[in-house]
C-alpha cells in the first residue's frame, strides 16, 4: 500500500468513486439549502425543491434584510452565548483538569468520582426542567444556555489526559521550585501548552452551543433572548400554526395569507445564515478535533 | 483522613481552581437527581418539588393502566437504539476501511471532511432538509415518485416509511465522525503484517477478512459496551424535531426522551411522566454499571471505574 509505482487497479478506482459519492451525499444537504435560498420562489412552487431549479432569484435574502431585525437579535444572542460559554467552559475546564492531574493533590481521587458520576446517572429531563425553572428560576436568561452543559465529564477527561501526557510533571515542579505558585503554572505555561485540546474541546464545545435547541425551547420565551436554532423552530411553527388555523377563512384571504409568510427560498436563506458560520469555521478546526477524539479515547 | 485533610490545606489553591467546577457540577447535576424525587410526589408547581405532597406507587400505577404507551415507547427506545448500534457500527468500520484503503491519500483527507460535516449540522437544520425532501407535491422524493409516473405519498401523515427515515437520517448525520476512532486503530497496524500475509499469498479479501477486521473487534466491543448505557437516551433532535413532533407518526417514532420533552411543552400531569424518567435514570445507571462489570472481566483495562 502506498507505494506510488505500483499501477492503480480497477478496485481503486470503485473504492475511489464510492467513497467520493458518499461524500457528495454528505454534502448535498447543504448545497441544497443553498440553491434553494437563491431559487425563485415560484420556481420551487412549480418545480418543487429542485438542486437545478427554473429561474434564480435574490428574493430570499432581499427579504431577510429588510425584515430580519429578530434575525439579528438571535444572531446576538446565539454568538453571545457561543463564545461566553465556550471561554468560560475552557477556563474552568482547563483548571479541573490541571488540579486532577496534580499528582500530589491527594483530594483529586473523590473529585475524579464526582465527575465520573455524572457520566453514570443523571436526573432526566423532567426534574431537570422543574428545578432549573422552579427553583433556580433561570427561565428566560442567558445562564440557561451557558452554564449546565459547561463541565462535562468527557471533555475534562480529554483535558486531563492531554495535560499528563504532554506536559512533564518535572516542568510544573521545577516552576514551583522557582517560587510560581499553582496557579501560576497553570496559567502561565500549561494552559498555553494545551493549545491543541483546548482547540479541540472548545470547538466541539462551541459547535454544541450553536446548534443547542433543547434548553432554549424549553426555558426561552422572550424574543430577546431567542437564539438561532429556537428561531428556526418558532419560524416552522408559525406556519403551520397560521396553516392550520385557516382553512376555515375565505380563499382570496387564504392566498393573501400564503403570501405574507415567509417562503420556502427565505427559510432555507435563514437556515443557511445559522448554518453559515459552522461551515467555515470547520476546516480550521478540523485537524484539532480528529486528534482530540482519539485523546478521548485513550482512558486516563 | 486527617492526612487528606492537611494535604488538601496544603494545596488549596488546587482545590479552588477544581471549585467552580464542582460547584457547577452540583447545581446542574447532582441537585436534579435529587430531583428524581418527583417520581414519588403528587407534583404541583405552586408548592414546588419538595414541598409537594408525597404520592407514593400511585404515578407507576399509570404507567401500567396505560400500558399501551409504556410498551410503545420502550419498544421504540431500544428498538431505535438497536438497530442504530448495528447500523452505525457497520458504517463506521465500512467508512473507516474505504478510507483506510485509498491510494489517494489527499482525495481521502477531502473526503473524510465532508463526511464528518453533517455531525455539525443542528437537528433543526436536517427537520428543515429532510421536509425538503419529503415534503407532498414539491419534496424531491415525491416530486421523482409523480414523475415516475406514481402518486404523491404523504409521508408526514403515515408512520410506515418511518424508521427507515430516522435510520437513513441517523447514520448519515454519524458515520463520518463515528469512523474517525476506527481510523485511527486501523492506521495503528503494523504494515509487517500485511506484507508477511501479501507474501504467504493472501489477497485483499483475505488480509481484510484476517488481519484488518480481527484487530477492529476489541474497539467494537468497548464501544458498544460503552454505548449500552445510554440504552433508554435517544436523540430528541431526530425524535421529536425532524419527526415535526408528529402525533401521526408516533407509533413508529415516539421514544421516552421525545415523550418527556412533549409532556413539559404541553404541561400534561407530571405524575406518569415523572415514574417514567425514574425508571430511565434507572435502568441506564444498571446499564452502566452491568457493563463495567462485564469489560471488567474482558478486558480490565478498558474498565471505566
Amino acid at each position: 500500500m502506498g507505494s506510488k509505482k505500483k499501477k492503480v487497479g480497477m478496485g481503486q478506482w470503485v473504492l475511489t468513486g464510492s467513497m467520493g459519492l458518499y461524500a457528495l451525499i454528505c454534502l448535498l444537504p447543504v448545497l441544497l439549502v443553498v440553491v434553494v435560498s437563491f431559487s425563485s420562489n415560484e420556481s420551487v412552487q412549480h418545480k418543487g425543491f429542485s438542486f437545478f431549479p427554473e429561474s434564480w432569484s435574490l428574493k430570499a435574502w432581499e427579504y431577510i434584510a429588510d425584515y430580519g431585525t429578530q434575525l439579528v437579535t438571535s444572531y446576538k444572542v446565539t454568538i453571545i452565548i457561543t463564545t461566553v460559554g465556550t471561554a468560560l467552559s475552557l477556563v474552568i475546564m482547563g483548571m479541573f483538569a490541571y488540579s486532577l492531574s496534580r499528582s500530589v493533590f491527594r483530594l483529586r481521587g473523590f473529585l475524579s468520582i464526582l465527575l465520573l458520576v455524572t457520566m453514570l446517572f443523571n436526573g432526566g429531563q423532567l426534574s431537570r426542567y422543574i428545578i432549573y425553572s422552579s427553583m433556580y428560576h433561570l427561565k428566560n436568561t442567558y445562564s440557561v444556555l451557558i452554564l449546565p452543559g459547561c463541565v462535562t465529564a468527557m471533555n475534562v477527561i480529554i483535558l486531563r489526559t492531554y495535560i499528563q501526557s504532554n506536559v512533564p510533571e518535572a516542568l510544573v515542579e521545577s516552576a514551583k521550585m522557582d517560587g510560581a505558585g499553582e496557579f501560576r503554572c497553570f496559567w502561565q505555561i500549561v494552559f498555553p501548552m494545551m493549545k491543541p485540546a483546548l482547540a479541540s474541546v472548545g470547538f466541539m464545545r462551541a459547535v454544541n452551543i450553536w446548534n443547542e435547541w433543547q434548553d432554549a425551547y424549553l426555558f426561552i420565551n422572550d424574543d430577546a433572548r431567542t437564539p438561532l436554532q429556537l428561531l428556526l423552530i418558532l419560524i416552522e411553527k408559525n406556519i403551520d400554526y397560521a396553516l392550520n388555523n385557516a382553512k376555515d377563512i375565505p380563499a382570496a384571504e387564504y392566498m393573501e395569507l400564503l403570501k405574507n409568510l415567509p417562503q420556502e427560498t427565505c427559510r432555507m436563506a435563514m437556515l443557511l445564515t445559522a448554518l453559515g458560520p459552522i461551515m467555515v469555521a470547520y476546516p480550521f478546526f478540523q485537524k484539532y478535533f480528529v486528534k482530540g477524539l482519539t485523546v478521548g479515547a485513550v482512558k486516563g | 483522613m486527617k492526612g487528606l485533610l492537611k494535604n488538601t490545606w496544603k494545596n488549596r489553591t488546587l482545590f479552588f481552581m477544581a471549585l467552580p467546577a464542582v460547584i457547577l457540577l452540583i447545581i446542574f447535576h447532582y441537585v436534579p437527581i435529587a430531583g428524581l424525587v418527583v417520581a414519588f410526589k403528587k407534583f404541583n408547581f405552586t408548592d414546588g418539588l419538595f414541598k409537594s405532597p408525597w404520592n407514593g406507587f400511585a404515578n407507576f400505577g399509570y404507567l401500567f393502566k396505560v400500558g399501551d404507551t409504556a410498551w410503545r415507547l420502550t419498544r421504540n427506545t431500544i428498538g431505535y437504539y438497536l438497530i442504530f448500534t448495528i447500523t452505525g457500527t457497520i458504517g463506521n468500520i465500512a467508512i473507516a476501511i474505504g478510507i483506510n484503503e485509498m491510494i489517494f491519500k489527499r482525495a481521502a483527507k477531502y473526503f473524510q471532511s465532508m463526511m464528518i460535516l453533517p455531525t455539525f449540522i443542528s437537528y433543526i437544520a436536517v427537520a428543515f432538509v429532510v421536509k425538503a425532501f419529503l415534503q407532498n407535491e414539491i419534496g424531491i422524493i415525491n416530486r421523482f415518485l409523480i414523475m415516475m409516473g406514481g402518486e404523491n405519498y404523504s409521508f408526514y401523515l403515515n408512520p410506515r416509511w418511518w424508521p427507515l427515515i430516522l435510520t437513513l437520517v441517523k447514520t448519515w448525520k454519524g458515520i463520518g465522525y463515528g469512523s474517525v476512532l476506527y481510523l485511527s486503530v486501523l492506521t495503528g497496524i503494523d504494515h509487517a503484517l500485511y506484507e508477511a500475509a501479501a507474501i504467504d499469498g493472501a489477497n485483499t479479501w483475505q488480509k481484510l477478512r484476517y488481519i484488518t477486521l480481527p484487530m477492529l473487534v476489541p474497539m467494537v466491543i468497548v464501544m458498544t459496551l460503552l454505548g449500552l448505557g445510554n440504552i433508554m437516551h435517544s436523540d430528541t433532535g431526530l425524535f421529536y424535531q425532524v419527526t415535526q413532533n408528529n402525533g401521526l407518526l408516533y407509533e413508529t417514532t415516539q421514544v421516552l426522551d421525545s415523550y418527556v420533552l412533549n409532556a413539559i411543552m404541553s404541561s400534561v400531569d407530571f405524575g406518569m411522566t415523572a415514574a417514567a424518567t425514574f425508571c430511565q435514570s434507572i435502568v441506564g445507571f444498571v446499564m452502566v454499571v452491568g457493563t463495567n462489570l462485564i469489560v471488567r472481566k474482558i478486558s480490565p483495562e478498558d474498565a471505566l471505574f
